[in-house]
């Protein structure tokens, strides 16, 4: 980013914190004002009001400065979240408060258990398919394995009925192969 | 959503500007021929002060915001590049 977009930037967030300031200061102005002037001229009566005008004007100044003053506490607050915001993404600005980066803390330390859960789930297709390919060079020489007396594993079916004896007698076959290491 | 709202909020104050000139015409505090009174002569002064900061501070959160989209833009189309 350079100086004239940065300049830009803070230009237009700096306008919107001023705006935002001098309506407050004009409503607290408005506030104070029938109270301050009272709505007469001195030393000229023509241009004094009658009383039902003078109570219309300051209700009129007060409500407008009660209106005026949560419009700019708002205005205020989102330019400064936004000015906030804007910083913390340039990276200018780190994340202040300790309740927010416990947040992030552990809304990254769920993200972390979320992967190693889907890391540790295997799917069952995908083990399918090992054990097919594991188990397919066993299956190449049937002669030596029945002079040895392994059994034999069927070729895979289709079907999931297919898929679990074939699961199965790789399974036998592990036992088989442990048996005789003990037996050595 | 924050930026629409602080936008919202210039447009609000400009608002209340335009009302406070309109007010004294509107309410009939003003009378009409007269010489102008106090409360019109501060509510006009204020609501144009008010207006005009409205509708500077508008235009100018609004140029930025265009720029910063620009900016975007062209970090976009060239990923290696700097905007500006």
């Amino acid at each position: 980013m350079g100086v004239v977009g940065f300049s830009g930037q803070v230009g237009r967030y700096l306008s919107g914190l001023c705006v935002a300031t001098l309506g407050l200061c004009a409503a607290g102005w408005l506030a104070l004002a029938p109270v301050a002037f009272g709505y007469r001229t001195a030393g000229r009566p023509e241009t004094s009001l009658p009383s039902a005008g003078l109570q219309r004007a300051a209700w009129a100044d007060w409500a407008t400065a009660a209106g005026l003053a949560v419009v700019s506490l708002v205005t205020l607050a989102c330019w400064i979240a936004a000015w906030r915001r804007r910083l913390r993404a340039d990276g200018i600005l780190l994340p202040a408060s300790r309740r927010q980066a416990r947040r992030e803390s552990r809304t990254q330390r769920r993200r972390q258990r979320d992967d190693e859960t889907a890391v540790r789930t295997p799917d069952p297709a995908q083990v399918l398919s090992e054990l097919r390919t594991l188990l397919t060079p066993l299956l190449a020489e049937p002669d030596e394995d029945h002079r040895l007396g392994v059994p034999v594993v069927p070729h895979p079916r289709s079907g999931g009925l297919a898929a679990m004896e074939s699961m199965l007698a790789g399974a036998e076959l592990l036992m088989v192969g442990c048996g005789e290491e003990e037996a050595w | 959503m924050v930026n629409r709202l602080a936008l919202a909020g210039i447009a609000a104050i400009f608002a209340a500007g335009a009302w406070l000139i309109a007010a004294p015409f509107v309410l009939r505090y003003q009378p009409a021929g007269a010489p102008w009174t106090a409360a019109a002569r501060l509510d006009v002064a204020v609501g144009a002060a008010l207006a005009a900061a409205g509708f500077g501070g508008f235009f100018t959160a609004l140029a930025g915001r265009v720029r910063e989209l620009y900016a975007q833009a062209g970090t976009a189309q060239e990923p290696g590049g700097a905007p500006e």
